[in-house]
């Protein structure tokens, strides 16, 4: 029997919550990369302010003069920032291989629904890493192509008519614009995700696969959208209610900044799990309703 | 003593007398002029250039045309056998004019403005000089650049004798460039820069610049009486105020404006419009009349202009001196006008986006900023083109005391969203507009929202280089406002608060109506305060050192009496002068129990021990605690704790690594 996006989503929610070594792992990882990017900023930013009454202002709040000063020192003078560069990107590229990779591990252990060994879980990551690859370098082919084609028409179109419009007129039209190009990068991006879903649930040629994926996004407009946007509003309002817990925080004393810092731990632990209700939303939804299919074509041809 | 061009100070009355004969006989005008020069209380320049214009407004072909008749008084001791003119609109002719050049711009066909002079005429003995004027480029050379004319004369202008001329002339608006001309997509118009302006005789030479890409402007007091035709839907405002009933004629309307004691004149004509007029009034200061024109998506913001502006004229009124004029014209431009921000003598421009939130004061900082130089610009009058630092620097000086006073320490914000969505993708802003919602905001206190540009020029230009002359634009902006602005407010500290106040009084007092140069403003510093500034001018106006104090290390042992087991603490601070420029500077040694002794450092050597005997343990020692130097460019190294406090630095620590793993989950959003 055929379910829809809700069911999918609790589905997901609990997978997720039965494979929680699976989220921890994804959570340490993305702390241990996290921690070799900020240690060349957190390293200066120590020594700056460490015996600098600067330190006492930051305590308390922001200080301008001591931002665009620490800044300049770093960045100007020395290049230190600039310097920086190449290495962030390089990890920023690694991290990303490193999400492909998981990506295919996380949708067959969801959609088997259980909770998966994490052996059976890493050799899925492997087999499954050059299929959802490939889809990956496709999907973002596929976006920088609608940011550059979406650039180029707003060159062409909106910045010359822009002239003739008032300030208002504007802004209604880039709201529009950006809400068409996030609308569209949404459609690529969900596409994207069951054509993944396929590679690692179902067995068959890759070209196959995809096809099915993208063909069961097609036939489920409904369901598959809204799996997809069920999650991203989880992960949005996740993301507002941080900001806005975080914003009333100024901690002064040891503790409160301990609280604070655990605030921000237990924020990325829930963008995770956000994130790991994509994969195994659209898991459940893809295996039980493609089973689904699949038994009622089996039941046509017996 | 309240000097106000309402007739209610004596002194002035000559002038305005003479003004009224001129209006119909140049020639007693100039007498009398001659005569109001000689009398004792006469140390202002006023009535030297006067002006009276007709000018048609064409908005099909976005063209004027206009009659000029100026009358010219030679205030030197030498004849003058050729008058120079500026002819401001040539700048956007052609791609190759010394202002396009400069500010790396290109103008398309369809856009450009220039202005022809079809007949000059020498009034005196009505000969038609027309074919005596020549392009001069006296700045670069540059022959594309036909900003300036000469015009050799039949008849030279005797030492203080007057000349009258009368020029015809046409110019085609350009579009909207360089605070003139028309605004694509809306019948808007403001006409400055825009009639044959005759330059400033200064001790016998012609001080006349072409028109460059970064400075402003440099011309001689005078009175406009400019009739205005436009069409008779357009709501006009100017320089000056509006006289007489509007006169209305075939779908067309005039409107005579006259305006004393100032040196240029600009106006604006639009049907689109919203006029309201409003009085200022406070116990002490003069009425002054501000009419605001405003664009109608901005019909929400007309009480916080109105609020700004009464803001300033208090403030500057109180501190400086009441503001002398009738009227104060506030005009809001559309977006695509890029007029937005420039004064006028009497007019400004503000400038200000659909969606200004209440907490970020453009509007106001753009208003107040815009009127202060009614004071710095309009009424001192230094040479925008060689010191502009004089106009820009003080004002935005005073600006800035303005804000604090009247809208507190958070005068500005520093919007996270403008920083780095744009990385991503361009989110952040459309033409200026704020597209992305903003997500954060940090207050930003006067001045150091100047910081940033001087930290990036510091060493480019010295302040006293020719603005016209800077390296690039961002040089001139530093030398103009970023960079006087944290020097004046250095001097503040060196002065103190209420003696800069003195200073700036009598600057003003001294200076209205004048031509100042920046050794007058040195001047009134010293008289004014009693001290030798040589050395404080010498260094942040003629050079480019820096100025970073620091401490370098504090030690401390204890010694024990003992006799009396009492303990004296003896700490040793190490400080460091890390910028070439050399000042006092205060030096604070903060004890444990919250105590502190002061001293003060000279700033002389490249560093220096202080020894201090306590009964309690240092604490930390620190440099300049109160701010007064806050052109010091490492404000982390001016103290140095004796104990390392780590709270802040787990705190920021932590947020940057969770800024960090937030990026790199963003980024993952990809696999």
């Amino acid at each position: 029997m055929n379910i829809g996006a809700p069911k999918a989503l609790w589905k997901g929610a609990g997978r997720v919550i039965r494979n929680w070594r699976l989220w921890c792992l994804f959570y340490f990882l993305n702390l241990l990369f996290a921690a070799v990017l900020a240690l060349p900023f957190a390293s200066v930013f120590a020594k700056d302010i460490s015996r600098s009454l600067a330190g006492s202002d930051l305590l308390a709040g922001f200080n301008y003069r001591w931002y665009v000063e620490f800044i300049h020192a770093n960045d100007a003078n020395g290049a230190y920032f600039e310097s920086l560069v190449p290495q962030i990107v390089v990890l920023l590229g690694v991290y990303v291989l490193m999400e492909v990779f998981l990506a295919g591990g996380f949708f067959s252990v969801f959609a088997e629904g259980g909770r998966g060994k994490v052996s059976r879980f890493f050799s899925e990551c492997a087999s499954k890493f050059f299929p959802i690859l490939t889809i990956t370098i496709g999907e973002i082919v596929l976006l920088f192509a609608l940011y550059k084609g979406d650039a180029f028409w707003a060159r062409a179109n909106l910045a010359a008519a822009g002239e003739a419009l008032t300030d208002a007129q504007v802004l209604h039209a880039e709201l529009w614009r950006y809400g068409a190009v996030i609308a569209a990068f949404m459609i690529v991006n969900l596409f994207s995700d069951f054509a993944k879903a396929a590679v690692a649930i179902d067995d068959d040629t890759l070209a196959h696969k995809i096809w099915r994926g993208l063909a069961f996004a097609m036939r489920h407009p409904f369901a598959s959208s809204g799996t997809y946007l069920g999650a991203a509003i989880v992960s949005a309002a996740v993301i507002a209610l941080y900001y806005f817990v975080e914003s009333g925080m100024h901690p002064l004393t040891a503790e409160g900044i301990v609280l604070q810092i655990a605030a921000g731990q237990i924020f990325i632990l829930l963008r995770i799990y956000s994130k790991l209700i994509f994969y195994a939303g659209e898991a459940a939804l893809y295996r039980e309703n493609q089973i689904e299919v699949i038994n009622v074509k089996r039941e046509m041809l017996e | 003593m309240i000097f106000s061009l309402a007739g209610r100070n004596l002194w002035q009355q000559p002038r305005r007398l003479a003004w009224w004969f001129w209006k119909s006989s140049p020639v007693v005008a100039a007498l009398l002029l001659v005569s109001a020069a000689a009398a004792p209380s006469q140390t202002t320049l006023t009535g030297i250039a006067n002006y009276k214009i007709d000018v048609r407004l064409d908005p099909g072909a976005h063209s004027t045309d206009a009659e000029e008749i100026l009358s010219w008084h030679n205030t030197s001791g030498t004849a003058v056998d050729r008058l120079l003119f500026h002819l401001y609109p040539n700048a956007f002719k052609s791609n190759n004019t010394t202002f396009m050049r400069e500010g790396g711009r290109e103008i398309s066909p369809a856009a450009r403005g220039w202005i022809d002079i079809i007949k000059f005429v020498d009034l005196r003995t009505n000969q038609n000089l027309t074919e005596n004027i020549r392009y001069i480029q006296p700045d670069d050379g540059n022959l594309h650049d036909s900003t300036i004319i000469m015009v050799q004369l039949k008849r030279p202008v005797r030492a203080r004798d007057s000349v009258s001329v009368s020029i015809d002339f046409q110019e085609r608006l350009p579009q909207a460039v360089s605070r003139s001309g028309w605004a694509p997509g809306r019948e808007f118009y403001f006409v400055s820069q825009w009639f044959p302006k005759i330059g400033v005789l200064e001790n016998g030479a012609w001080n006349c610049h072409q028109f460059h890409a970064f400075t402003e402007f440099f011309s001689d007091f005078g009175t406009y009486d400019v009739n205005i035709t436009v069409p008779a839907n357009y709501i006009v405002g100017a320089c000056g105020e509006l006289t007489g009933e509007p006169q209305k004629s075939n779908g067309t309307v005039t409107y005579e404006y006259v305006a004393h004691d100032v040196h240029d004149f600009a106006w604006t004509a639009s049907p689109d419009f919203l006029s309201e007029t409003r009085t200022f009034s406070y116990e002490g200061l003069p009425e002054t009349k501000v009419v605001l024109l405003l664009q109608p998506e901005h019909s929400g913001l007309a009480d916080r202009y109105f609020a700004a502006v009464d803001t300033a004229i208090k403030y500057f009124g109180f501190w400086y001196g009441p503001y002398p004029y009738p009227v104060i014209t506030v005009v809001d431009p559309p977006r695509t006008a890029h007029v937005g921000g420039m004064e006028y003598p009497t007019l400004i421009t503000a400038g200000t986006e659909d969606y200004t939130l209440k907490d970020f004061l453009s509007p106001e900082v753009v208003t107040i900023h815009e009127f202060g130089h009614q004071y710095w610009y309009a009424m001192v009058a230094n040479n925008e083109f060689e010191e502009a630092w004089l106009d820009e620097g003080l004002n935005s000086y005073s600006t800035g005391k303005v804000l604090e006073k009247a809208y507190g320490p958070n005068t500005s914000v520093f919007r996270i969203a403008d920083v780095y969505p744009v990385y991503l993708y361009p989110l952040a802003s459309f033409q200026g507009l704020p597209i992305a919602p903003i997500i954060g905001k940090v207050w930003i206190h006067e001045p150091y929202n100047r910081l940033p540009l001087y930290l990036d020029y510091d060493k480019t230009d010295p302040i006293s280089k020719y603005g016209c002359m800077a390296f690039d634009r961002g040089s001139y902006r530093t030398i103009a406002y970023n960079k006087p602005e944290l020097v004046l407010r250095t001097l503040e500290g060196v002065l103190g608060p209420d003696m800069m106040g003195d200073v700036l009084r009598t600057y003003f007092e001294e200076y209205k109506f004048r031509h100042p140069t920046a050794a007058d403003f040195e001047r009134v510093c010293e008289r004014v305060s009693g001290k030798d500034l040589g050395w404080f001018f010498d260094q942040f106006i003629d050079g480019t050192g820096t100025v970073d104090f620091g401490v370098k290390s504090i030690d401390y042992y204890r010694e024990t009496d003992l006799s009396s087991g009492a303990s004296t603490y003896v700490t040793t601070v190490v400080v460091t002068r890390n910028g070439e420029i050399k000042m006092p500077v205060d030096l604070r040694l903060s004890l444990d129990d919250g105590s502190a002794v002061d001293t003060v450092w000279d700033g002389q050597s490249s560093w220096r021990s202080f020894s201090f005997r306590t009964s309690v343990p240092p604490d930390y020692a620190v440099l300049d605690r109160s701010g007064k130097i806050p052109i010091d460019m490492d404000y982390a190294d001016n103290s140095l704790r004796v104990h390392s406090l780590l709270s802040p630095v787990f705190k920021w620590v932590g947020k940057i690594l969770n800024y960090f793993q937030n990026v790199l989950m963003t980024v993952g959003m990809l696999a």
